[in-house]
């Protein structure tokens, strides 16, 4: 075991490259800097310096008007922002859409990383609790309805306090809850990686509660499932220690397992339970056993200290450690040879289970590719970009074939959802800006998109109970709004411009292009496919001929179900007009991370 | 004799008295034994309040007391006492720390005195006996007057006598696993008396043997065995333990008389003859190599100053474990134990898997880090592979099994297996290898125990005689739809047996096969994918609660569990609930388990 000290010299290399030079790691300089109430001062130094608004040609003139005007009219900042934008046409400034929320004096943000999971775990309790006389099911559904949006609310103002011009991580907080044993300090802080995900977390559940809303059978355990899920992503999204990761990584099984196994569809839910649970259980093994390896070699779990690994462990250890953080987090995306618990799952889940499936847990894999594989061992990342390259590529086009060629909506999707997560891999292997970039940014647009069609998909089961694709035909005649909307998500799943997939894909394919020409062509035929295999999903179900032997009775969409959905338009479209907004919170930790392949 | 007399006053009303009521008789030795134990209790636990009181509150804390008291230290500089009192703060915690370069600079004086202080340290320190080679069982030599009025009361005439009193034969190690034992023989007395007591109104539908007095005492007497082999120090008592134990055992299996019970009852007793047997001849090599029968003064190693073990002793050795290995239920003579667990009605099966275990268990460890320290060469290896084949065997074994109980047999196989191949680790590592078997050991045995209580207190919830209750294959088959609380308690606990991570049952496992990473990574690895098959194993139990839809015409016995939630079974619930909480005490947890060896 190394001793924290020889971790330390080791990595004075990489100092410099993180900026941690502000914030030493050594033990007596690192209490010095945290405040009594556990906030690191960090973050809120170059807030006012924005290096978009820096005109070569305005000149200082114009610069004096604006701070006059932001004198003058500061609570107009944003419009402002959009006018100048307007008026030099340099490039699109995306108005702060937080300066509302900005101008509240500091408080003590980072006391809400761990808040959340004290909400979570009383509100656990308190259901687990409380006799079932005392509290309907109606009541209920609005009391955990209300706190999930209440939590949404608290990521946007932590959001709002989130310094995007530093790599750095933010909001540094060690939780109450500490066991200090076996280097297992739980630190909580946020990168401008992981902000994206906590923001999409909070903002799905609260959609899963509305779409679960007419459920009867043990709806209490069913929210606390949701809420478990919720809480395990959180941290895991929020760690910096290994071991904490994992924990949340594989925890996330259990409530899972029941949401598929007890408000499942049919009687093979059980067949597609064992699956979902056994597959990332044998993928989570090997992840456990580089857990070992890694405490009994470096003593730390803290992937801040582990920055060096690589240099400093064999070739053959190096391939291992590389190889078992595939296995788990291939089948978590999942890749080529590890697919096939995912289409199971996603048609025998409830139409919530499957949200939270698609838009949520699949990220866990392209996180951690991020995280661990492509961020501790570049090197031998890029040994196994064949490898990865030829995966990706059967994935894509195979999922994409068999979409093709599927019976059932929801095992579309899920082939669909496995061929956009194979292209996100890819991009994330391409170890260049734009491509990290826009995996990142494909990811948070494919949890939107993925969501909503699962969503439409489950208010036409809800009607009918059937979803296989030959029942249905010319749905534009009686479900107008339906069919608007699935035509929306079917056009954002297949990258059309302007709607949030687009920027994505087309980041991607440009740092492909960056990387290897060859292997952007061959991409290029996959992304092809999904436009085919999207148009034809959509001309069978909504164009053509009403069916009305086997269906005589149809239901446009509820106001319940209209506004479930409608958050869900208003981001694809915030995303696909306005992605510099989101580029400018990824970019620095990103470029933080490509300075090991320089 | 308070038991033989007892016993016999009430055979006595038994054959005499016209008016006979069994259910009088019953209740009276049901609540004399309840009392017992209690005392019981009681006492241990004052008992172990006051070791700890007196050598941790008074001399630990308060060292100018200590030092003023004994007139070795009264001449020692400040310098030294303090080294003293710096090294004894290293020695609580089990590990010795390196002196600073203040400490560094002392005369020979100083030095000589130093070391002789060490040499007597471990008196102090009764906790951690199992780490020091010197042997100080006999802690009343230090406080003669006070503890031996518990034993003798030769000390009024003539002091302190090391003749051959009772006191010799017993040590007092173990007892806060004594009290341990005895509260959970008051949870399983207090569940069985729950199913009888709430149906005084149809008393004599019940079997009548269920309802005889002698069920109470023999339990007790088992019950007193358990914790008179934790004190024995003569293998001659410990001998006679045994077969009183195991005599009783017979009685409590074989007490309802079908053709299940007596067939266990005779499996048993036939396995239990050999084991004795065996156990005996062990003793008789023990005794014929250093000529006595105390564990404390066993000299086996005398035989290696020659560099030849005799295969005479040798073999004596590997039958003694063998003798062992029987009671354990693990690997070459673990195949009476599916069957008698089986046959045997639902309170003795939860006997046999937690108090019977608990008390051999330690006896094991005591006799090991007592006599055979130095022989570990020996033993380890065989703990191993047994340990090893015994896990292969409770996975593989617990597949295809479809009844409960021998479903439990063999994953206690499992579970104790892994435990018994760290106690094989104490070569790599004295201290951690000891203190984590124990851990998961405990855990398992806490966690299983719940799962029975939770099982027994279904049972009272019933207002019908429970006719062929035991032979239903899995009492539990769609509990969800009669009681859904008890059903969420038994997933958290059969989830937390599994070893998945937010519960208390994965650290266990992590511990120990972090320390198995230094003996050899791919063991590791083999026990992660005989763990997938464990889990699988766990998962069925979870399937069978929660997803099954059952027909109430064939399932009728299950009525027992139908009730809403009650504020009496609140006590399981603050149980099951520990598995999430204490994980977030781990350290204190690790730190005071060398408590549980006084």
């Amino acid at each position: 075991m190394l001793l924290k000290h020889q971790i330390l010299t080791s990595l004075t290399s990489f100092f410099h490259l993180y900026k941690i030079n502000s914030v030493s790691w050594n033990h007596e300089n690192y209490l010095n800097d945290i405040s009594p109430h556990g906030y690191k001062t960090i973050g809120k130094k170059n807030m006012n310096v924005d290096p978009l608004n820096k005109f070569s040609f305005s000149g200082v003139l114009l610069q004096d008007i604006e701070n006059e005007l932001k004198l003058l009219f500061s609570f107009f900042k944003p419009v402002l922002q959009l006018f100048n934008s307007v008026l030099y046409q340099k490039f699109i400034v995306v108005p702060d859409f937080f300066y509302w929320l900005n101008q509240i004096p500091n408080l003590d943000i980072s006391f809400l990383v761990t808040f959340w999971p004290q909400v979570f775990l009383f509100f656990i309790f308190f259901l687990f609790f409380i006799k079932e006389s005392d509290l309907d099911n109606i009541r209920l559904r609005k009391i955990s309805l209300q706190i999930s949006l209440l939590i949404f609310v608290c990521s946007l103002y932590l959001f709002s306090k989130f310094d995007p011009y530093t790599s750095e991580f933010q909001f540094l907080n060690r939780s109450t809850l500490e066991p200090a044993f076996y280097n297992f300090s739980m630190l909580f802080e946020i990168d401008g990686i992981s902000i994206f995900f906590i923001l999409l977390t909070t903002f799905i559940t609260p959609i899963c509660l509305l779409v679960s809303w007419e459920v009867a059978l043990y709806l209490r355990y069913l929210i606390i499932c949701f809420f478990l899920i919720e809480f395990f992503l959180l941290i895991a999204f929020s760690t910096t220690n290994l071991l904490i990761f994992f924990i949340a990584f594989e925890s996330i099984l259990i409530p899972m397992f029941l949401i598929i196994g007890i408000w499942g569809t049919r009687f093979e839910r059980i067949k597609a339970a064992y699956l979902f649970f056994l597959y990332t259980l044998v993928g989570s093994i090997f992840f456990f056993m580089n857990l070992i390896a890694i405490q009994s070699t470096f003593g730390t779990f803290d992937f801040v200290f582990l920055q060096n690994i690589e240099q400093e462990l064999s070739l053959k250890n190096k391939i291992l450690l590389w190889l078992f953080f595939f296995f788990a987090f291939a089948v978590k995306i999942p890749m080529f040879p590890f697919h096939i618990w995912l289409p199971e799952a996603h048609v025998e889940a409830p139409t919530a289970g499957s949200i939270m499936l698609a838009s949520l847990l699949l990220k866990l894999g392209g996180y951690g590719f991020l995280r661990f594989s492509v961020n501790l061992l570049p090197e031998t990342s890029r040994y196994f970009l064949p490898l990865i390259v030829i995966l990706c590529f059967i994935g894509m086009t195979y999922s994409s074939l068999t979409a093709l060629r599927q019976l059932d909506l929801k095992r579309l999707i899920a082939y669909s959802s496995v061929a956009h997560m194979n292209y996100i891999v890819l991009g994330i292997f391409s170890f260049n800006y734009l491509g990290i970039l826009g995996s990142i940014i494909l990811m948070l647009g494919h949890g939107i998109v993925s969501s909503g069609l699962f969503l439409l998909i489950g208010v036409l089961y809800d009607r009918h109970h059937v979803r296989l694709i030959s029942y249905y035909s010319g749905l534009v005649t009686v479900m107008p709004l339906f069919s608007l909307f699935f035509g929306f998500f079917t056009f954002t799943n297949m990258a059309f411009p302007g709607l949030s997939n687009f920027p994505g894909e087309l980041l991607i394919l440009l740092g492909l292009i960056e990387l290897n020409f060859f292997i952007a062509l061959t991409t290029i035929f996959g992304l092809f496919l999904s436009a085919v295999y999207s148009i034809w999903l959509l001309n069978r179900l909504v164009f053509g001929s009403l069916k009305i032997l086997y269906t005589k009775v149809f239901v446009d969409i509820s106001r319940r179900e209209f506004f479930s959905v409608a958050p869900l338009i208003f981001l694809t479209f915030v995303m696909g007009l306005i992605p510099n907004f989101f580029f400018k919170y990824i970019a620095f930790s990103v470029l933080s991370l490509l300075t090991k392949f320089l | 004799m308070f038991l033989i007399g007892w016993g016999s006053l009430y055979s006595k009303i038994y054959y005499t008295e016209k008016n006979f009521r069994p259910e009088k008789v019953f209740l009276v030795s049901f609540w004399l034994t309840v009392g017992v134990l209690l005392a019981m209790t009681v006492i241990y636990f004052l008992i172990a309040l006051k070791y700890s009181s007196f050598f941790y509150s008074e001399n630990m804390t308060d060292f100018n007391k200590f030092f003023e008291t004994h007139a070795f230290f009264q001449n020692l500089n400040k310098k030294t006492k303090a080294e003293f009192i710096w090294k004894l703060s290293g020695y609580k915690f089990g590990i010795e720390h390196k002196i600073d370069d203040q400490f560094l600079t002392l005369s020979d004086e100083d030095i000589d005195c130093v070391y002789q202080s060490s040499l007597i340290l471990p008196q102090y320190f009764p906790h951690l006996w199992w780490l020091f080679d010197t042997d100080y069982t006999l802690l009343y030599k230090l406080r003669k007057f006070e503890i031996s009025t518990f034993f003798d009361l030769n000390h009024l005439r003539s002091g302190y006598s090391e003749s051959t009193n009772l006191s010799n034969f017993l040590h007092l190690k173990f007892y806060w696993i004594k009290t341990f034992i005895c509260i959970l023989a008051v949870f399983l007395l207090d569940s069985y008396s729950k199913t009888i007591i709430l149906k005084k109104k149809n008393f004599l539908l019940l079997k009548y043997t269920t309802v005889l007095f002698e069920y109470p005492i023999f339990f007790l007497l088992s019950v007193f065995m358990c914790n008179m082999l934790l004190s024995a120090t003569h293998l001659i008592l410990v001998f006679l333990i045994m077969i009183g134990l195991s005599l009783s055992l017979y009685a409590l299996i074989a007490f309802d008389k079908n053709v299940y019970t007596i067939e266990a009852a005779t499996k048993y007793f036939t396995a239990g003859a050999l084991s004795s047997g065996l156990m005996l001849f062990g003793f008789f090599s023990f005794y014929y190599s250093s000529q006595t029968l105390f564990i404390n003064s066993l000299d086996l190693f005398s035989n290696l100053r020659e560099e030849n073990i005799s295969y005479f002793n040798f073999i004596g050795l590997i039958s003694f474990f063998l003798g062992i290995f029987f009671k354990l239920s693990i690997f070459p003579c673990h195949l009476w134990a599916p069957d008698v667990y089986d046959g045997s009605s639902f309170i003795v099966t939860g006997f046999l898997m937690t108090i019977v275990k608990i008390a051999i268990f330690f006896f094991l460890i005591y006799f090991l880090l007592t006599a055979l320290k130095p022989l570990y060469f020996i033993w380890s290896p065989v703990f191993i592979f047994s340990g090893f084949i015994s896990v292969i065997i409770g996975t593989f074994g617990a597949l295809y099994q479809n009844r409960l109980k021998r479903f439990l047999a063999f994953t206690s196989m499992s579970q104790l297996g892994l435990s018994l191949m760290t106690l094989g680790l104490f070569f790599e590592n004295s201290v951690l290898s000891v203190l984590f078997s124990v851990f998961n050991f405990l855990i398992y045995i806490f966690t299983s125990l719940i799962f029975f209580l939770i099982l027994f207190r279904g049972l009272t919830l019933n207002k019908k005689p429970l006719n062929n209750f035991e032979n239903i294959q899995f009492p539990i088959n769609g509990l969800d739809q009669f009681n859904s609380h008890f059903s969420f308690l038994l997933t958290l606990n059969i989830l937390s047996m599994a070893g998945i991570p937010p519960l208390l049952g994965f650290f266990s496992k992590y511990l120990i096969l972090s320390l198995f990473c230094i003996y050899s990574p791919f063991l590791v690895l083999l026990l992660l994918l005989l763990h997938i098959v464990n889990t699988f194993n766990y998962l069925r139990l979870v399937q069978i609660i929660w997803f099954k839809k059952v027909i109430y015409f064939f399932y009728f016995n299950l009525i027992f569990f139908v009730e809403d939630y009650k504020e009496e079974y609140s006590y399981l619930d603050c149980l099951t609930l520990l598995n999430i909480f204490l994980v977030f005490k781990l350290e204190l947890l690790i730190e005071n388990l060398s408590y549980f060896f006084m």
